[in-house]
């Protein structure tokens, strides 16, 4: 194989090649050039990973492609309820940076809305989360504070019999927000914690709520809707892995 | 570029939860719909993203950010089914969903996400080429009539698209 260098020669239409545009003649003379051509060859090794890339995409992009009718449909749905679960937008006007610039949001208004729309989401997301926390501490703390709408005791599963704890459910409009007491659950080994999920028994379906602190409590929030699903709340031991899901051992359960 | 999302939300950056948001749920949104009732879907891309908050702390820098998201699609939407109460779901959507073919697919989508992010990084120009040739399937002939410019463009455009995009996923992936 030789590098051509300063000599002149006539690179093959190495896109046309990989997307197989060439005819034959070409395609077999871009081949024979390839085999001694060090320059071409290494600009083909130079396009081939985007080449793969987008061939894997657009496989993908065929599988999951929706008809634009059920699409805009159902971005329009999307839109309609998530605004409709948003909570008290006023601290977003101080948390929520602006959205930077986006391709879809610069083709139509329709794409802008659709945008923000999920933008808001997200933001509902995070106020949910502060607001939500906010609450319950204070509900925590504060004698008189607001009456759960739920609670518990948590029974041990894996934990020593003198394990125990306490949910407690607060409502605030959309807003739902846990807390849990933990008592005498064992320290965790080193690279291991404890975790809150709440769980549905029934099928199994299970959401994380979060790491339990060292003290063993913690406040928890999560929108109506999405707490509506779910009617336990559990506490694992979990492995400091990387991995999200439940570690499958329980210690601690409440039937709310 | 997405390392840089997963570590600043590792580090309770909500702006960078937005950031995911905004470059990855239409994807994650079409992987769901792609298993799940439409009316199904929006509860499930939501508890994914309040997932990925919840879970920061446990993000891998070492892991590809768009893996470990679609991961999480993929186990949501295998409880959702499991919750739900469909009486009927095809052995095509188990076989994409569930064990070693449903992670394989996962991971495809996340490498589609990927790329999308690589393309949204190109001038315009060159990535109006690269879709029109991918992804609506046009030759680059055809793209020519289609753009008013002339092949010669076209072809310059694409080579210096795909150059710079085969740079910015080999970053990516070197990053990671």
């Amino acid at each position: 194989m030789t590098d051509h260098g300063s000599v002149e020669h006539e690179s093959p239409d190495l896109v046309g090649l990989l997307t197989g545009e060439l005819p034959r003649d070409q395609t077999l003379a871009a081949a024979r050039h390839l085999e001694g051509c060090a320059k071409c060859a290494h600009e083909l090794a130079d396009i081939v990973v985007a080449h793969a890339a987008l061939r894997s995409s657009s496989r993908v992009s065929g599988l999951l492609e929706e008809d634009e009718e059920d699409v805009e449909t159902a971005a329009q749905h999307d839109g309609d309820r998530m605004t409709a679960l948003l909570p008290p937008l006023s601290p977003l006007d101080t948390t929520t940076p602006e959205a930077g610039p986006h391709p879809e949001t610069d083709r139509s208004g329709g794409a802008t809305r659709r945008q923000r729309a999920r933008l808001l989401a997200v933001a509902a997301i995070l106020v949910l989360l502060v607001v939500g926390s906010v609450i319950a501490i204070s509900a925590g703390s504060g004698r008189g504070g607001p009456t759960p709408v739920a609670s518990a005791a948590l029974q041990p599963i894996e934990a020593p019999t003198s394990a125990s704890g306490s949910v407690s459910v607060f409502a605030d409009g959309a807003t739902r927000s846990l807390t849990v007491e933990t008592h005498q659950l064992p320290q965790p080994a080193p690279q291991r914690f404890y975790e809150v999920w709440l769980l549905d028994p029934t099928t199994r379906k299970m959401l994380p709520m979060g790491v339990l602190s060292p003290s063993g409590g913690g406040n928890y929030s999560v929108s109506a809707g999405i707490m509506a699903g779910y009617s336990a709340v559990d506490v694992s031991l979990q492995s400091n892995d990387g991995d999200p899901a439940h570690s499958e051992t329980s210690v601690l359960r409440a039937q709310l | 570029m997405t390392g840089s999302i997963a570590s600043r939300i590792a580090l309770d950056d909500q702006g960078a939860l937005e950031e995911a948001y905004r470059a990855y749920g239409p994807a994650v949104r079409a992987y769901l719909r792609h298993f799940l009732p439409r009316e199904e879907v929006d509860d499930v891309l939501q508890i994914v993203f309040l997932e990925v908050w919840r879970s920061r702390s446990r993000i891998d820098p070492a892991r590809p950010f768009e893996a470990w998201l679609f991961g999480i699609a993929r186990k949501r939407a295998i409880d959702q089914l499991r919750r739900s109460s469909h009486e009927i779901v095809s052995v095509e959507t188990v076989r994409e969903l569930v064990g070693p073919d449903g992670e394989d697919f996962a991971d495809r989508v996340a490498w589609s996400a990927e790329l999308r992010g690589g393309l949204s990084k190109l001038p315009a120009e060159q990535r109006e080429a690269i879709e029109l040739s991918y992804f609506s399937g046009l030759t680059q002939a055809e793209i020519a009539d289609r753009v008013g410019s002339p092949i010669g463009t076209i072809k310059a455009r694409m080579a210096r698209g795909m150059h710079r995009l085969t740079d910015l996923l080999v970053a990516e992936g070197e990053a990671t």
